[in-house]
């Protein structure tokens, strides 16, 4: 079967699943104990206010009578699918779901970002290094480590970290560094805490065509180098709490699969053949030890999604994960659609191109087989 | 006096049906807030099943009584007499807006989107402008003196850090990126405390921190109760004096609250307590004995439930008089906000209940949850406080005022307690009685006179020991608030009305580096009617300024946009007179008594108002209501 | 070639031509070749000091029960042992006349390949799963040969149409799951060639296939023998396929080759009981009707340096002797082609001067083991 039908064919697949998880998480908002106007409207509300704003929410209609469930869903659901997101209720009010998951986007793009890279550049060398060596003492040191380091929650982890990193802890220079400790201002100052404005001003524009008819909208976005370290500097704590979980993985994942790969009658085969322990290293145990690593490295992006709730909480970063932490709790149910929505898609998105990387690094995969 | 607590009720009713024939002919069908012309239409279409035909009754909008009387001057014409007015007004949500600035009710057009006025471009005549807020966690919000401000001008700004972690935000305070915050429960240590003893505000010192600074502090007595209710339709009185035997306030606020705080034995908080903290002291102490019940109920002289002690024998004494006993246990369902603290003492009360034939269940919701599920008596006992919205016993005894415990209309009342003390609630008539007739006392005595303030007083007195009877409600503490702040800034930390409550204007002075650095909770909106909680309330107040104001949260309320005022000797009309040559913020010009009449119509009748509990249910303001009929079909399509 | 059994010297003219090249010196020489295996209780002789000798063009089978250290002597020549396993010193392996036990790595790695190639048992696990077979051979071909690109490619299909594999042009591109078991053999071969070695290793490379398939792969590496020039050393447990492609055979049990002969002779006269017990369980060779016999129990772990015959507890003509004396190789035949370790030879000697024999023979060893400290 052809790439793109294929595609399409699972495109067309992941429908059903996008309206299931939709749905549950509808019917939990919706049918659940939560109750958006006494939320908004406190202790000490007035019963009209409540009645009122619960027309505005659409529960109730003008009258008083309620808005019939299927009624509320489908109204709901047109608006998701066509990527309406309507107005918050609770976390901004009356501003547009949207422009607040866009304020929102950059930290936990940036977060997850960082949490990726960290647990892939340590994670995976890591764990090869351990297969390579197995059973040495350097193995025992870093599978070990990371079986540590996996143990390791979240939410104690980060905790920790911040902790230290407070004035008064093991690793306080950090915030001021690479300033001296008394030099005020330090632009490189970090917060441990809260989210610094640099995070979206990760790139600046120039306009190259100023003077050029038309050609002048165009903006050409240029990575701000300085913004990029500052906020590379905030935000490597809170990546390493997040990417800390997957680290562990791929060191674990990482040696096992190299293990079974170096031990394999192909090596052996490869080493015959008079190949060089890089080459084989590189070329023969890489990719088959790859394929155990795609899963653990595409769940990544789950975690994120749950993970990040936790770190953004303890580190106060202003990003989706705490968004949607606040909007569950409030609650504000279009932010809470909105996000689920999203994620529903990611999700979906990550699954189809897990497949699809299985397809190009593993031969043996098939796109035929599904299906 | 069972007719005057109905007359109370159903005057709301018959002002809003006397009102309909007006309303309906006067308006001309333009109802900006609610889209009325549906419902009037359904009403009258013809239905081949059995419609069900309901009423409800709105606001006309454009008739709140506020009414300008001048260029400075403007009148509220209140339905009943009230002699709070003045505090009332001191709360953030009656700020004065320049008149027009957004659409959201009848005649105006907006200057600007509501979502711009409310986000990105808030304007007041407060001491501080906005300037940025990026919202959510993580986010900050910040403002800059206003120079023409028409009290005396800050010399710093403003700029705040939004956490709500507690750990994130003690983080936050330890590296000194905040010169004020406050310290959670979970990370305060009662050894590093070096206050001097006393009641009231007491100001000292606190550390050192691990960062080895050692900070200022203020601890101030807040006007506030926290309390346990029963839902009385499902909670026998032998149940609930039982808890309120095993009920140790003082080991409670020393152990589970580290003594931030005072045990509470009236709902009456200290500072507001008729006669003041020495009679509030008197007047539980030295129970000699009386009945919490019978015919003849005229009060009680102390606090019958041991107090000061964990009485398990007494609990169980009073269970086994009602009956129950090793096999015939009371299955008690505990719901709870969601707090360690309070999870902590509800374990110790099970614990003790379990000797005396309770089973106890304790569950826990957000704030939301939990108030919908008590509003419609899902519960069976409920932790709830209560802070002060104007520093008068009624404030908090209306949350006793039996109809007002009931929840079953859908007007600005009720909005007490949830104990749904009505008729047929498991309490004696006559305690009920008693306080129906002790509460109506208050309302009839409105006036300013002493023998007025001394019949409210009496009956404000009466009313706690009508609780006790009852067990309707257990007060449980009294709050402190503690404020921590470093040498940067010369703090005097706001009074018994709350931090939220006082202009940093007026808390701060000396600041060094010229920003005041501080930490909020997340907040929604920076409108000033649809500010929900004390976060944004602070915010409001440091850029809007209302008729009156607390300064720095004194519990005294005194003018601020207002020069003078006079009230009618009915007490049911003020008349206003503003400052003149107050100045808004941005291009907006003078305040004037335009821009008054329009922010408080806007209280009353914008959609966006979250904030109609002021106007309606405490002032009362009069306005006209219009009764509209529509019908409902039997079930949806 | 179609029928080669039973095997006959002189129709196979590669190893006519090196039988009669005596005192030429063999393309490999292994003597007192000594790999272990160090676990956590004990130390494994895999294979405890063998000898044996492989001439140009000659193919030299090893045959044993699994477990008896066939398949550590072809990965120790390939220099494939790894920690934990370890080659004593004393061990010797001269390869066209280098040592190959004091290569360094990098020396190792150049032999490989162009020098010693390997067949290994699995053909299903030999082919990288993930690369195209094309791939695998271009890659053996681009490291030992230097070619690359069109050449290359052109040279890979030759070489998979050298070793029969139909539409070789298609095939080159298809990965190995896609090939059939027969088929991968033969492509793992294509591989081995591609490096042009002097020497090629098969360790049990006919074991996963089935018969017909296992005919074919034979007549395969015959034909290309005789192309090539190829020394083999042909590892199996099969005396069937030992009998049709082995010029000589070494029989190894228990870490050590207990008989070395020609294969006719081998088979004609096998004088070490077990020789002779591996013989007889060979179906067909046996009387019509005879029940087959089996050699009871198992191959013992060796756990320590011999101290007796590691064969004697399952030897049906056992002695005393047998548990004290190591035996060592005897010349068992005219000229020194045929050699047995067993304490029944020299023949004609008594069993006092047949131990004695073994015993000084056994001390000789001893000492030249310790002279090169080799013993540990």
């Amino acid at each position: 079967m052809n790439r793109s039908i294929y595609l399409l064919k699972r495109i067309a697949l992941a429908l059903p699943v996008i309206l299931f998880g939709l749905t549950v998480t509808f019917l939990i908002l919706y049918r659940g104990p939560l109750d958006p106007a006494n939320a908004i409207l406190g202790q000490d509300a007035a019963p009209s206010d409540v009645r009122r704003l619960r027309v505005a929410l659409g529960y109730i209609n003008p009258d008083g009578s309620p808005v019939p469930l299927w009624q509320q869903y489908y109204g709901v659901m047109s608006d998701l699918l066509l990527f309406d997101f309507g107005n918050s209720w609770a976390v901004q009010r009356n501003v547009s779901v949207a422009s607040i998951i866009v304020s929102r986007m950059p930290a936990t793009l940036w977060l997850g970002f960082w949490s990726v890279m960290v647990a892939l550049v340590v994670g995976i060398p890591t764990g090869f290094f351990a297969g390579l060596r197995a059973n040495s003492l350097s193995d025992y040191v870093a599978s070990g480590g990371g079986i540590v380091w996996r143990a390791m929650p979240n939410f104690w982890l980060a905790v920790i970290l911040a902790g230290s990193l407070t004035a008064g802890g093991l690793m306080s220079w950090y915030r001021h560094f690479p300033c001296g400790p008394n030099e005020n201002p330090c632009a490189w100052r970090t917060d441990v805490v809260t989210t610094p404005s640099e995070v979206s001003n990760l790139f600046s524009t120039i306009d190259l065509f100023t003077g050029v008819p038309v050609l002048e909208m165009l903006f050409i976005p240029v990575p701000n180098g300085f913004n990029l370290l500052i906020a590379f500097k905030w935000i490597l704590p809170a990546a390493l709490v997040l990417g800390s979980a997957s680290m562990g993985n791929e060191i674990r994942i990482g040696r096992t699969a190299v293990l079974e790969s170096i031990n394999s009658k192909y090596v052996e085969t490869a080493k015959a053949k008079g190949l060089s322990p890089r080459r084989i290293i590189v070329k023969h145990v890489g990719r088959n030890a790859a394929i155990p690593l795609l899963p653990v490295i595409m769940g990544e992006f789950y975690l994120l999604i749950g993970g990040s709730v936790l770190v953004e909480k303890v580190f106060s970063i202003n990003g989706l994960g705490n968004l949607f932490f606040r909007a569950i709790i409030v609650p504000d149910i279009p932010v809470v659609m909105a996000l689920v929505f999203i994620f529903v898609l990611i999700n979906v998105f990550v699954n189809i191109t897990q497949d699809l990387l299985y397809t190009v690094i593993d031969p043996r995969v098939t796109l035929e087989d599904t299906g | 006096m069972t007719e005057n607590d109905k007359s109370r009720r159903t005057f709301l009713k018959a002002t809003g049906a006397a009102a309909l024939t007006a309303g309906i002919a006067g308006c001309s069908g333009d109802g900006s807030s609610e889209p009325t012309d549906a419902s009037t239409e359904t009403g009258t279409g013809t239905g081949e099943q059995t419609p069900v035909v309901k009423e409800r009754t709105e606001i006309v909008p454009g008739s709140t009584a506020v009414e300008k009387t001048g260029e400075y001057s403007f009148r509220i014409t209140l339905r009943e007499p009230f002699s709070f007015a003045v505090p009332v007004l001191a709360y953030s949500a009656f700020s004065i807006v320049p008149e027009g600035v957004v659409g959201d009710i009848q005649g105006y057009d907006g200057d600007m989107s509501y979502e711009e006025f409310s986000t990105s471009n808030p304007v007041g005549a407060g001491p501080f402008r906005f300037e940025t807020w990026e919202s959510g966690d993580g986010g900050e919000f910040a403002a800059t003196a206003f120079e023409d401000y028409h009290g005396e001008a800050a010399d710093f700004d403003l700029q705040d850090a939004i956490i709500t972690s507690p750990t994130a935000r003690f983080n936050y305070f330890l590296n000194e990126n905040a010169d004020v915050a406050g310290i959670p429960t979970e990370k305060y240590e009662p050894n590093k405390v070096d206050l001097p003893s006393g009641a009231g505000q007491r100001t000292g010192s606190y550390g050192p921190l691990q960062n080895d600074k050692t900070v200022n502090m203020a601890r101030t007595p807040t006007i506030n109760t926290f309390y346990v209710g029963f839902n009385m339709e499902k909670v026998p009185k032998a149940v609930r004096q039982a808890m309120a035997y095993v009920v140790n306030r003082e080991s409670f606020v020393e152990s589970v609250f580290k003594s931030r705080g005072a045990g509470a034995y009236n709902l009456t908080p200290t500072q507001i307590f008729p006669g003041g903290a020495s009679a509030y002291q008197e007047h539980w102490q030295g129970y000699d004995g009386g009945d919490t019940g019978g015919s003849g109920f005229d009060g009680l002289s102390g606090y019958p439930y041991s107090p000061n002690q964990n009485d398990v024998a007494a609990a169980k004494q009073v269970m086994r008089e009602a009956g129950y006993g090793p096999d015939n246990r009371f299955e008690l369902n505990w719901l709870q906000y969601e707090s360690g603290t309070w999870k902590q003492m509800a374990n110790t009360i099970r614990s003790r209940l379990e000797a005396a034939f309770i089973d106890m269940n304790i569950s826990s919701a957000a704030f939301g949850p939990l108030l919908s599920q008590s509003e419609k008596g899902q519960h069976e006992a409920l932790t709830l406080g209560w802070i002060a919205d104007y520093p008068a016993p009624q404030n908090f005894l209306q949350l006793v005022d039996p109809p007002n415990t009931v929840y079953d209309a859908e007007g600005t009342q009720p909005n007490g307690a949830r104990l749904f003390w009505s008729e047929d609630a498991m309490a004696d008539e006559n305690v009920r009685q008693f306080m129906v007739d002790q509460f109506d006392r208050i309302q009839n005595n409105p006036g300013t006179s002493e023998e007025a303030k001394q019949t409210r007083a009496d009956a404000a007195v009466k009313l706690e020991e009508g609780l006790w009877a009852s067990a309707a409600m257990i007060p449980i503490y009294h709050r402190t608030d503690d404020l921590f702040w470093y040498d940067t800034v010369d703090y005097d930390a706001p009074g018994a009305m709350g931090a939220s409550r006082s202009k940093m204007v007026n808390a701060a002075s000396g600041v060094k580096g010229g920003t005041v650095n501080g930490i909020s909770a997340t907040f929604n909106s920076l409108d000033p009617i649809a500010s929900g909680n004390t976060a944004s309330g602070g915010k409001i107040m440091d850029m809007f300024d209302a008729p009156f104001n607390y300064p720095n949260a004194a519990p005294e309320a005194e003018p601020l946009l207002v020069e003078d005022f006079e009230a009618n000797d009915e007490l049911t009309q003020y008349e206003f007179k503003l400052k003149e040559g107050v100045q808004f913020q941005g291009d907006y010009g003078e305040v004037t008594a335009d821009d008054a009449v329009y922010s408080i119509r806007r209280l009353v009748e914008s959609s966006n108002s979250t904030n109609t509990y002021f106007p309606l249910s405490v002032l009362n303001i009069d306005r006209e209501e219009r009764t509209v009929t529509y019908t409902e079909a039997p079930s949806g399509e | 070639m179609a029928s080669q059994s039973p095997p006959d010297a002189d129709a196979d003219p590669s190893a006519d031509g090196d039988m009669a090249a005596n005192g030429e010196e063999p393309l490999l020489s292994v003597s007192n070749l000594q790999t272990v295996f160090y676990t956590d209780k004990e130390t494994i002789y895999a294979v405890d000091g063998i000898d044996f000798d492989v001439k140009r063009g000659e193919t030299v089978g090893i045959v044993g029960e699994s477990g008896s250290g066939k398949s550590v002597t072809a990965r120790s020549i390939m220099g494939l042992i790894e920690s934990p396993g370890k080659m004593l010193e004393g061990s010797s392996i001269r390869f066209d006349g280098q040592e190959l036990t004091e290569f360094s790595a990098e020396e190792y790695q150049a032999i490989r390949g162009s020098g010693i190639g390997m067949v290994s048992q699995d053909p299903q696990q030999s082919l990288n799963p993930v690369y195209t077979v094309g791939n695998q051979i271009m890659e053996a071909l681009e490291v030992n040969r230097g070619m690359s690109g069109e050449p290359a490619r052109q040279e890979a299909i030759d070489l998979l149409e050298a070793v029969a594999i139909p539409d070789a042009a298609r095939r080159l591109d298809e990965y190995p799951h896609e090939f059939s078991g027969g088929m991968r053999q033969r492509a793992v071969i294509a591989m081995m060639l591609a490096c042009d070695p002097e020497f090629l290793i098969c360790d049990e490379p006919t074991t996963a296939l089935d018969v017909t398939i296992q005919a074919q792969i034979l007549e395969l590496l015959r034909d290309l023998q005789a192309e090539h020039g190829l020394s083999i050393i042909f590892i199996t447990h099969d005396m069937g396929v030992i009998a049709e492609i082995a010029d000589r055979v070494n029989v190894m049990y228990a870490g050590e080759i207990v008989e070395q002969a020609p294969v006719e002779e081998l088979f004609a006269d096998p004088k070490h009981p077990y020789t002779r017990g591996l013989l007889e369980a060979i179906p067909g060779r046996t009387e019509q009707g005879e029940q087959l016999r089996t050699i009871e129990g198992d191959v013992p772990t060796p756990n320590a340096p011999a101290e007796h015959c590691r064969f004697a507890p399952r030897c049906p003509v056992a002695f005393d002797a047998c548990e004290r004396i190591p035996p060592q190789p005897v010349t068992v035949e005219d000229g020194d082609e045929h050699t047995a370790s067993c304490l029944l030879y020299p023949e004609g000697e008594t069993e006092a001067e047949r131990a004695e024999h073994h015993r000084a023979a056994a001390g000789e060893r001893r000492r030249g083991r310790a002279e090169s400290g080799g013993e540990p």
